[in-house]
């Protein structure tokens, strides 16, 4: 167990080593000259000079990567160029992360919500009238894309039916739970349908090919009910491929995250990520990559962890 | 009186299988995997059924107590467990009777024991649903059933997953849980093919010992004539879905009479035959049940079939040298003859 810990966060750290010097190097490609951006109106050649000199683009890529990894690893991440007035990255991430991990977490809870009852209810009759129309439904919903479902479920939830409260008016956790749960709530939902399809997929026809085995029979031999054969026996077995799609999932709900939080007005993190990629802020944008790459990897890790728990046949390797 | 005499036998058979037909839709057509058999087992008394692979042994035993899945399926005939119908009733009936009055033994306990419980729960599960018991009555009766299984230390072995037991201790848990909440009859679907020859005794031995102190009746599903030789009292050789002879074991031994049963005793190895002797085998492959072939399903690949075995296929009837020995052939060996009808 030692040994397995240790060898995972060996990997963990060689992980994000590669993916920082990747990061740095490719974010160095991106059009447009940072100080250009950053100076704007009021670029001139001293400033420019200036800048560089102060922020450290007048040395050689080696030398800023390694002063910024020093940096980093000492937990000093820097400032931001552009957030004014040069706010602490560090700063900045605590406050936009919040609202996006809570909203990510909501779209999965509702994407499990849906499938794991949708499947147990479907797997009863595969292939029958239930489970077609929940395919195609599921499908459907898989097809739509955040850029339409943010607005079509705006313009119902919040101006139609007026059950949820509109884009503008987040809050944090903090000032006003019950306010901030529902504002969650349609960004959540929104970004939910993307992942439903391939969670249900996945259940389904893990849970169908389980149903095949002996042990379904032992259970029925056993005077259990349909239903309690589902959920006790069938279920836990057949969550191994779900898991690890909820854990491939989340690193991909970025985009859509984007597009409800600027629908919405939400100030989180992926509307900086994108501000940061726009204005070539490399401090900010290098940091952006690595909470990325940092909450992907970590679970993995989890998933990675959590398999053994659900299936006690898997090994740890 | 002899009426009386007559219920008495009649109640004292547990299971009564009368006609009874399972046949499956398949893409290729249908497929009877159990054609027309009728059975009865005495109260405490244990049947074999032997058969190839493929010769609807599984499928009957299954279909005795109504566990096969109901799709793509259809039945005709009847089977009673204790005066309980079990052909075409609804799912509600037959869950009254699995797990309390009837109970299952499979044949590889690491598919058949649900990989993600503790072995404990499986057991308590069942002691908790059938006979209603509370969750702490239920557990150190689970414990309680691993230590009559002869499982060692069965405390902490309640709490391991199927996957952490050995073949032997995992079939002993399969063990506890059918017998859990003391069922009438059991069946045991191939119980000991996936284990160690030594274990494969202990494991019969421990069945035994089981269905002696509570009276089991017991179908035992099995290609292993040795194990029907010591333990059962009757048995029923099939081929093709069909029941083609059936007789006490000990007259079985000592007087087949298909040459299909008498193929599959030469195809036993003998331990006082020399070494290295060649065991025989049947030659041919048993027949595709969506076409059958006119007449006797074993004519095909019997060295004595005759043209009428082609033609005709036998029925199963009595021999005149035992009531008690049916056989389903034309030419039968040893000296059966059939007894006339209406004897």
């Amino acid at each position: 167990m030692a040994r397995y810990l240790f060898r995972r966060v060996i990997a963990f750290c060689l992980i994000l080593l590669t993916i920082s010097l990747l990061s740095f190097w490719l974010m160095r490609l991106l059009p447009g000259d940072p100080i250009v951006k950053h100076l704007g109106t009021s670029y001139t050649t001293e400033n420019a000079q200036a800048f560089a000199h102060q922020v450290g683009l007048d040395k050689g890529f080696f030398a800023q990567y390694f002063t910024w990894l020093g940096h980093t690893l000492t937990g000093n991440l820097g400032y931001s160029w552009n957030v004014s007035p040069n706010t602490s990255i560090s700063e900045i991430l605590s406050k936009t992360l919040p609202p996006t991990i809570e909203i990510a977490f909501f779209s999965q809870v509702i994407a499990l919500g849906i499938s794991i009852p949708a499947s147990v209810a479907v797997v009863r009759r595969p292939n029958g009238k239930l489970d077609r129309a929940t395919n195609v439904l599921m499908l459907s919903a898989y097809s739509i894309p955040t850029l339409i479902a943010v607005p079509v479920l705006t313009l119902f939830l919040c101006v139609r039916y007026n059950v949820l409260p509109g884009p503008s008016s987040w809050v944090s956790f903090a000032e006003d739970p019950i306010l901030n749960l529902r504002v969650c709530v349609l960004p959540a939902l929104a970004i939910s349908v993307a992942s439903l399809a391939g969670h249900f997929r996945f259940l389904r026809n893990d849970m169908i090919i389980n149903l095949q085995e002996d042990f379904v029979v032992m259970a029925r031999s056993k005077g259990l009910t349909n239903r309690r054969i589902l959920w006790r026996h069938v279920l836990r077995p057949s969550s191994v491929t779900l898991l690890t799609s909820v854990g491939l999932t989340i690193g991909g709900l970025i985009v859509g995250l984007f597009v409800a939080e600027v629908y919405l007005s939400i100030p989180g993190f992926s509307t900086q990520v994108i501000a940061s990629v726009d204005t070539s802020d490399y401090g900010l944008l290098q940091a952006c990559i690595m909470t990325i790459a940092f909450i992907v990897i970590s679970i993995q890790l989890i998933v990675n962890f959590l398999l053994p728990i659900i299936d006690p046949r898997i090994a740890r390797d | 009186m002899t009426t009386v005499t007559t219920r008495q036998v009649a109640s004292d058979n547990i299971v009564v299988v009368e006609n009874l037909s399972t046949t499956f839709a398949t893409p290729r057509g249908s497929l009877t995997a159990v054609n027309n058999v009728s059975l009865t087992i005495q109260r405490g008394m244990s049947l074999g059924i032997v058969g190839e692979s493929g010769s609807g042994k599984t499928v009957l035993s299954r279909s005795i107590i109504g566990l096969l899945p109901p799709s793509n399926m259809t039945q005709t005939g009847s089977a009673t467990i204790n005066g309980n119908q079990i052909i075409g009733v609804a799912h509600k009936e037959l869950l009254k009777l699995w797990g309390s009055e009837v109970a299952m033994i499979f044949q590889d306990p690491m598919t058949a024991l649900t990989p993600t419980r503790r072995v404990g729960d499986q057991i308590a599960e069942s002691l908790r649903i059938n006979l209603k018991m509370s969750k702490k009555d239920a557990k150190a009766k689970a414990i309680d059933l691993l230590r009559q299984v002869g499982i060692p230390s069965p405390e902490r072995r309640s709490r391991a997953y199927p996957n952490q037991l050995s073949g032997g201790m995992r079939q002993r848990v399969m063990i506890a849980i059918a017998i859990a909440c003391g069922p009438e009859f059991l069946v045991a679907d191939e119980p000991t093919t996936g284990l160690d020859v030594t274990v494969q005794a202990q494991v019969l031995d421990l069945i035994s010992e089981l269905r002696r102190e509570a009276n089991l009746t017991m179908i035992l599903v099995t290609h292993d004539l040795g194990v029907v030789a010591t333990r059962t009292d009757n048995v029923a050789v099939m081929y093709a879905g069909r029941i083609v002879e059936q007789a006490p074991t000990k007259e079985l031994f000592a007087r087949v009479a298909m040459p299909y049963t008498k193929g599959l005793l030469d195809s036993t190895p003998r331990i006082d035959a020399p070494s290295h002797t060649r065991l025989s085998s049947i030659e041919g492959r048993p027949p595709d049940l969506v076409n059958p072939p006119a007449g006797c399903p074993f004519a095909p690949r019997c060295t004595l079939a005759q043209d009428l075995c082609h033609k005709e296929a036998p029925a199963l009837v009595a021999s005149t040298l035992d009531p008690d020995h049916l056989f389903a052939c034309h030419y039968p060996l040893n000296g059966h003859a059939a007894q006339p009808q209406g004897a």
